[in-house]
């Protein structure tokens, strides 16, 4: 019982510090917003609220897309997805059983944001 | 899949591409509308269609950013691109370790150089003729002949769209495009048999706009098929 506390402790603090790194990365240049999803609760901020709807039902059809592409193809786990239009990028990912999905402006480096998460 | 000449020179060209770089697992090509036109030897239909099912839906949800211009999966075993290139869609699956300037160059270079060349010879290839899934009736009897029979407005929708080199020449001789009808169709079973045969338009009056194809007996044998079932239809090149 102690060790199963623990262990959510420590899956509530590695939360905790990845909503800190977002705090600081939705404050860099060309940042959107940020969808973060969890079982029971979920933390959004978009520049934008007027899209939270549209951005939410992207991020959960990305997850649901790379999942299924994945398994047909047989390549395992999804470790990230990447969905870039003409100026905008989203970059989903699965951090401590928790979806993260950041939109972003087309220029924004995602692979610094990821090793960042990571 | 499109077994026309240009389907299968962009199959040729993936091949070969899976040949020059072994990390490529997994590639095929569809049109933006979902139309597959060939893929490696390797993976089959249902997978096709299981990606592209999962990717059409994406492309309509991922409006709320634009429109979709690339995706990239990064998996445990390996990577997924799917590039739009002109208007079409490429898709590659790579192991985890593929060099990302051989993708680069795949999908940014070869393919579309590959894809303009195709152009060059044929510059209105791209308006491919989906097949048409048609009910099967069958012919019988004496004056049966070996001819099918189709709906003259779907022979006539065809002769329009499937009609790139009269218009061509058309283009090049200054004449007028004279369209000329479709003579055959290439029908093909979803039990995986197919056949080529002449075409004409459906004679019975009751029997017109029905979504029907009208068979004799004698090659719904050869294609195992029976009257009511489904099959697809396309004109033959």
């Amino acid at each position: 019982m102690l060790e199963k506390n623990s262990k959510t402790d420590d899956t509530e603090n590695d939360i905790e510090k990845i909503q800190e790194k977002l705090q600081d990365i939705k404050d860099q240049e060309g940042i959107i917003g940020y969808i973060l999803r969890g079982a029971k609760k979920a933390s959004i901020d978009l520049k934008d609220p007027t899209k939270i709807i549209d951005y939410a039902v992207l991020s959960s059809t990305a997850f649901d897309a790379g999942h299924n592409m994945t398994e047909a193809l047989q390549m395992g786990e999804v470790d990230t997805i990447v969905v870039e239009s003409e100026e905008t990028k989203l970059l989903s990912m699965n951090i401590n059983n928790h979806r993260l999905s950041i939109f972003m402006e087309k220029s924004v480096d995602h692979n610094k944001l990821y090793k960042n998460l990571k | 899949m499109n077994r026309d000449p240009y389907a299968i020179a962009l199959n040729s060209a993936l091949t070969e591409i899976k040949k020059a770089y072994p990390d490529i697992k997994n590639s095929f090509i569809f049109t933006k509308n979902g139309t597959i036109i060939t893929g490696d030897q390797e993976t089959d239909e249902k997978t096709m269609n299981n990606v592209l099912e999962s990717f059409e839906n994406l492309k309509e949800k991922a409006k709320a950013i634009g429109n979709l211009k690339s995706l990239h999966i990064t998996a445990k075993n390996g990577k997924l691109t799917l590039s739009n290139i002109k208007d079409m869609h490429l898709l590659l699956a790579t192991s985890k370790h593929a060099d990302k300037n051989h993708i680069y160059s795949i999908t940014h270079v070869i393919i579309p150089t590959i894809l303009k060349t195709l152009e060059t010879f044929a510059p209105t290839h791209l308006q491919f003729t989906p097949p048409k899934k048609l009910i099967v009736d069958t012919l019988t009897g004496f004056f049966a002949g070996d001819s099918v029979q189709i709906d003259a407005e779907i022979l006539m929708d065809w002769t329009k769209n499937n009609n790139p080199r009269a218009r061509v020449k058309a283009a090049i001789t200054e004449e007028q495009n004279t369209q000329e009808s479709i003579n055959q169709v290439q029908i093909e079973t979803f039990g995986g048999n197919a056949a080529v045969c002449k075409v004409k338009e459906i004679n019975d009056q009751n029997l017109k706009g029905k979504n029907m194809i009208r068979i004799p007996e004698k090659l719904c044998k050869t294609l195992e098929i029976n009257k009511g079932d489904l099959v697809k239809v396309k004109p033959a090149l």
